[in-house]
C-alpha cells in the first residue's frame, strides 16, 4: 500500500493508511456480527435476510482494500496506464451491492405487508420481573447501530479528503445498517402499539432509501467508467477543478484556443487538453513545462497531456481520411495528409 | 461569454432532512400515545374479553393436559385457564375441537385460546396460530425396574413406547430398539414427571424435550403479555397439578 501512497502528498497518504486500517477493522467486527446472528438465525425469516444484507455489507470494504491494494500498483508495458481505475469498478461492485439491500428489504418487507403477518411478542422474565420481550429487542436493535453510525461518520469524513467513491458507498451501506436498525426498533415499538403493520412500513421506507441511493450511486460508477467529465463526490455537480484546468490553459499567452477531456479515474483526473498554439518555437519545452504545471493545480490531477493541433474542429465537421469513417471523439481527427 | 457547459449544482436536501426529522418525532409522538396500555393488540382480545366477560377456549382432548370427557372439561391446562378465567373475573365457554381446528378457531377469531397438550414445535408448525412461552417443559426419559438395572446406555436393548409417545427415532439414535409390545421389554420410554409415579426408576438417558404450550392468535400481544405472566406465577403449580390429574 505504501507504494500507491507514493502517488499522494503527505495528508492524503496519512488517510489511505487510515482508512486501510479502519476497514481492516471494520471487517473484524462484521465478521463478529454475523457470526453471532448466524448462531441465532433459528427458523426466523427476518434474521435470515438481515444476515444476507450483513453478507452483503462485506462487499464494499473488501473492494475497498482490494482497490487500494491494486492502486498501489506501477504501471508496466502491458498496462500502461497502472491500476488507479480499479477503483472506478471496486466503486460499481459496492453501488450493485447497496442497490442488492435495498432490494432485499423491499421484497421483504413487501411481503409481510402482503401476506398480513401479525408480529407476535411475547415476555421474558429478568431478575424475576416479567417483561415484554419488545424491550429487549429495542435494547439489542439499538446497541447494534452504535457501531455502523461511528464507523460510517469515520469513513465519511475520509472519503472526501481522499476523493473515494467506494469508501462514500461504504459509509451509505452502513447508513443502511444503522437506519434499518433504527426502523426496526421503530417498528417494534408500533408492534407494541398494535399496529402489526409498523415493523414492515418501517422497513420499506428504509429499504427505498438505500435503493434509491444504491442505483443513485450504480449509475454515477456507470458514468465514471464511460469516462463522463469528472463528477464531485456526491454527484452533485461537475468538477470544479474541470474548470481550473480549462481557466490554467486558456490563460497561457502561446495558447490561442483549447479543449479539454478529461475522465475520473478512481480518485484522480486524467485526459488531453488540446490547444491550437500562437507560435510553433520551443513548442514541446513548452508543453512538457504546462503538463507539469497541471499536475501542481491538485494531488488529484493525474496524467493530463496537452496536445498541438492547428484547428480544433468538433466531430461533426471532421472529415473522414481516404475510405475511413470519420473518428468518433472530437480529439482523434484525423486531417488529410496529416499524421 | 459562452455558457459554462458544466454548471454547478447543488442538490436538493430536503427529502433527507424531512426523513430525518420523522424519524426522530416518530417515537416522541408514540410515547405519549402509548404510556397508558403497552404492548396493544392489534385485534383487541383482552379488551374484548374483559369488555364481555367471557373468553372463549377451543379445548382438543389430550389427556391430562386436556380431558374432554363429562360435561365439563378437566386437565391440567384446563385447570389453569379455569385460574386465569378467575383473575380476570371472566367465565369460560367450551368449544370442542380437534387440534388443528383448535388452532385454526383462535386464529379465525372464533375462540380466543387454544389448549390440548400442545407443544411449541406442534404450533410452531402448523403455522396458524401462535405460542405461548414454554411454561412447561417435559423431558421423555428411559425409566427401568429398579436402579439396579437400569443400563448405562441402550446398546441393543429393547424399550417400550406407549401408543401416545413419538420418540421412536430417538431411541434408534442411541443404539435402542422401539418396541410396542409392553410385555416385550422390561425398559419403557416415560415423560419424566411420570417415571416415580410409575413406580420406576430414572436410567439418566434422556429423549427428548416437549415444550408445552398454550396457543393463540397471531400478534395478539396484550393479550399474550397478560397469558404469560399469569402462567409464570403457575410454573410451580404445574407439577402438582400433573400429580392430581392422573
Amino acid at each position: 500500500m505504501t507504494k500507491g501512497a507514493s502517488i499522494l502528498p503527505e495528508p492524503q497518504r496519512r488517510a489511505l493508511r487510515r482508512a486501510c486500517r479502519l476497514q481492516l477493522v471494520w471487517l473484524a467486527v462484521l465478521a463478529s456480527i454475523v457470526t453471532a446472528i448466524y448462531f441465532s438465525l433459528g427458523n426466523s425469516q427476518a434474521m435470515k435476510t438481515a444476515w444476507v444484507e450483513d453478507l452483503l455489507s462485506f462487499v464494499p470494504p473488501l473492494a475497498f482494500l482490494v482497490s487500494v491494494w491494486f492502486e498501489a500498483r506501477a504501471p508496466s508495458d502491458r498496462f500502461p496506464f497502472g491500476f488507479i481505475r480499479g477503483l472506478s469498478i471496486g466503486y460499481l461492485v459496492s453501488a450493485v451491492a447497496l442497490a442488492a439491500v435495498g432490494g432485499f428489504l423491499i421484497v421483504d418487507s413487501a411481503m409481510a405487508l402482503i401476506k398480513t403477518e401479525h408480529p407476535t411478542i411475547g415476555t421474558v422474565r429478568i431478575f424475576g420481573v416479567t417483561i415484554w420481550f419488545g424491550w429487549l429487542m429495542i435494547a439489542a436493535l439499538i446497541y447494534s447501530v452504535i457501531l455502523p453510525v461511528i464507523f460510517g461518520r469515520m469513513k465519511l469524513k475520509l472519503a472526501h479528503s481522499l476523493h473515494d467513491k467506494i469508501l462514500l458507498s461504504d459509509a451509505l451501506m452502513n447508513k443502511a445498517d444503522w437506519m434499518t436498525g433504527l426502523a426496526a426498533a421503530l417498528g417494534v415499538v408500533g408492534i407494541g402499539m398494535g399496529w402489526w403493520w409498523a415493523d414492515a412500513v418501517a422497513a420499506l421506507i428504509i429499504a427505498v432509501d438505500v435503493l434509491h441511493d444504491g442505483v443513485k450511486h450504480t449509475g454515477a460508477a456507470i458514468r465514471d467508467l464511460v469516462d463522463e467529465m469528472p463528477r464531485t463526490l456526491d454527484d452533485s455537480a461537475f468538477e470544479p477543478l474541470i474548470r481550473e484546468v480549462r481557466d490554467h490553459v486558456d490563460g497561457l499567452d502561446w495558447v490561442a484556443s483549447s479543449r479539454l477531456r478529461l475522465r475520473q479515474e478512481g480518485r484522480f483526473l486524467t485526459g488531453t487538453v488540446f490547444v491550437v498554439p500562437r507560435q510553433e518555437e520551443g513548442l514541446t519545452a513548452r508543453i512538457e513545462a504546462e503538463e507539469r504545471a497541471l499536475l501542481g493545480l491538485s494531488w488529484r490531477i493525474h496524467d493530463v497531456s496537452i496536445m498541438p493541433r492547428q484547428e480544433l474542429r468538433m466531430p461533426s465537421t471532421a472529415p473522414a481520411a481516404g475510405d475511413m469513417p470519420a473518428p468518433i471523439r472530437p480529439g482523434a481527427i484525423r486531417l488529410t495528409g496529416r499524421g | 461569454m459562452t455558457p459554462d457547459p458544466f454548471p454547478p449544482e447543488t442538490m436538493p436536501q430536503l427529502r433527507r432532512r424531512a426523513f430525518v426529522a420523522g424519524s426522530l418525532a416518530a417515537p416522541l409522538l408514540l410515547w405519549g400515545n402509548g404510556a397508558r396500555a403497552f404492548p396493544r393488540d392489534p385485534d383487541r382480545t383482552l379488551a374484548s374479553v374483559r369488555g364481555a366477560g367471557r373468553m372463549v377456549v377451543a379445548a382438543s382432548d389430550n389427556p391430562p393436559w386436556v380431558v374432554a370427557g363429562g360435561d365439563n372439561p378437566s386437565g391440567v391446562e384446563v385447570t389453569l385457564v379455569q385460574r386465569f378465567a378467575q383473575m380476570l373475573a371472566v367465565r369460560v365457554d367450551w368449544l370442542r375441537l380437534p387440534p388443528f381446528e383448535a388452532l385454526q378457531a383462535v386464529e379465525q377469531g372464533k375462540a380466543n385460546l387454544a389448549i390440548g397438550g400442545f407443544s411449541r414445535a406442534s404450533v410452531v408448525a402448523q403455522n396458524v396460530a401462535a405460542p405461548t412461552y414454554a411454561y412447561f417443559t417435559e423431558r421423555l426419559v428411559v425409566a427401568a425396574p429398579d436402579a439396579r438395572s437400569a443400563p448405562d446406555d441402550l446398546d441393543g436393548q429393547p424399550v417400550y413406547v406407549p401408543p401416545d409417545l413419538v420418540v421412536e427415532q430417538a431411541i434408534r439414535d442411541r443404539g435402542g430398539l422401539p418396541v410396542h409390545d409392553p410385555d416385550s421389554a422390561t425398559l419403557i420410554a416415560l415423560p419424566h414427571w411420570r417415571v416415580a409415579a410409575a413406580g420406576m426408576a430414572p436410567t439418566g438417558i434422556d429423549l427428548a424435550r416437549r415444550e408445552h404450550v398454550l396457543a393463540l392468535r397471531r400478534g395478539e400481544n396484550a393479550w399474550l403479555f397478560e397469558l404469560e405472566q399469569f402462567l409464570r406465577g403457575q410454573e410451580a403449580a404445574v407439577p402438582d397439578l400433573l400429580e392430581g390429574a392422573r
